[in-house]
């Protein structure tokens, strides 16, 4: 199969709309952000979906008048990097902004800088792994029933529970990788 | 209501590196826009990031409402559309209409021969 036919290529994988958890519309996560004077934190685990919710929150913001800016943060960041993003968001004034995916990954010394500088912008909405740096907006729920939600819309077919429960526990309830899996297993087929 | 349409010269949609390129672009929407551009893109699918690059783009001036327009573009020598094992390489054309996310998207072949270039699958070492 051609990667650009494989259904669990990154771009379709990218393309799935985030599913907020049972119950919560996106009208009613916005009024928690608009509660919070957009500020928070979407907690979970990697691979569950964060980086996802941010970009998807996008539109929804510039609906609102604001100018999002989003910034990726991962382990392999250079402090040159970190500190060229403390640079800009000095830049920046409401309707500005921030979306920060990956907050856990400056030292506390790094965040209260970089807090103190967004306190001019419209808002400061962070991903983070633990419950940290700003009050809880959202948890994201990954699940085998999710991943096999997601591969379903993705392929047409159903996977079956036990291989969802199996690929879930295999990557640690990584949602991302559980993907990329399944991608490879396309691949080959 | 929008509708947009890029119509390639004799419906041609496979190209050689280098090839000129003709066709239309046509946009009907209800107000004139503020900016219509045409775009040559290449786009990576498949595992991992995605890279994409805008090679050209060919704006269109003083746009209105209805209206038709001609372009020509000289495609580059690479990269060539391709598949191999972990990712395929596409070019699209892509026409923009702002305000608003207006887009209308044609895909191309460009590579020797005007065919898709398929990679060997890579034997695992044993």
């Amino acid at each position: 199969m051609r990667p650009r036919d494989n259904p669990f290529a990154a771009h379709r994988v990218e393309s799935l709309p985030f599913r907020l958890p049972a119950g919560l519309t996106w009208d009613a996560f916005l009024a928690r952000c608009v509660a919070a004077n957009w500020r928070g934190a979407i907690v979970g685990p990697q691979g569950s979906g964060k980086t996802t919710l941010l970009e998807q929150l996008i539109p929804h913001l510039r609906a609102r008048g604001f100018t999002p800016h989003l910034v990726l943060i991962h382990a392999g960041t250079s402090l040159a990097e970190k500190e060229a993003v403390l640079a800009q968001v000095r830049t920046l004034r409401a309707p500005d902004l921030l979306l920060l995916d990956g907050a856990e990954q400056f030292t506390t010394r790094q965040w209260l800088m970089l807090h103190s500088a967004a306190s001019p912008l419209a808002g400061c909405l962070i991903t983070v792994h633990y419950t940290s740096r700003l009050p809880t907006l959202l948890e994201t729920q990954p699940s085998p029933a999710l991943l096999a939600e997601l591969t379903s819309e993705l392929t047409g077919e159903l996977l079956f529970d036990t291989d969802a429960v199996a690929l879930f526990q295999r990557h640690h309830g990584n949602l991302r990788e559980c993907l990329r899996t399944l991608y490879d297993q396309h691949a080959l087929a | 209501m929008s509708q947009l349409q890029i119509q390639l010269a004799d419906d041609h949609t496979a190209f050689a590196p280098g090839d000129t390129l003709t066709g239309t672009a046509t946009w009907q929407l209800d107000a004139p826009p503020s900016e219509v551009e045409l775009h040559l893109v290449w786009s990576t699918r498949g595992k991992g990031t995605t890279d994409i690059e805008v090679v050209q783009t060919i704006p269109f001036a003083h746009p209105q409402a209805r209206e038709t327009r001609p372009f020509t573009i000289k495609l580059p020598a690479a990269p060539y559309t391709f598949s191999g094992q972990l990712i395929s390489l596409i070019w699209n054309l892509e026409l923009n209409i702002k305000p608003g996310d207006h887009c209308e998207t044609r895909e191309i072949t460009m590579a020797p021969g005007g065919q898709e270039v398929l990679l060997p699958r890579l034997q695992p070492v044993k």
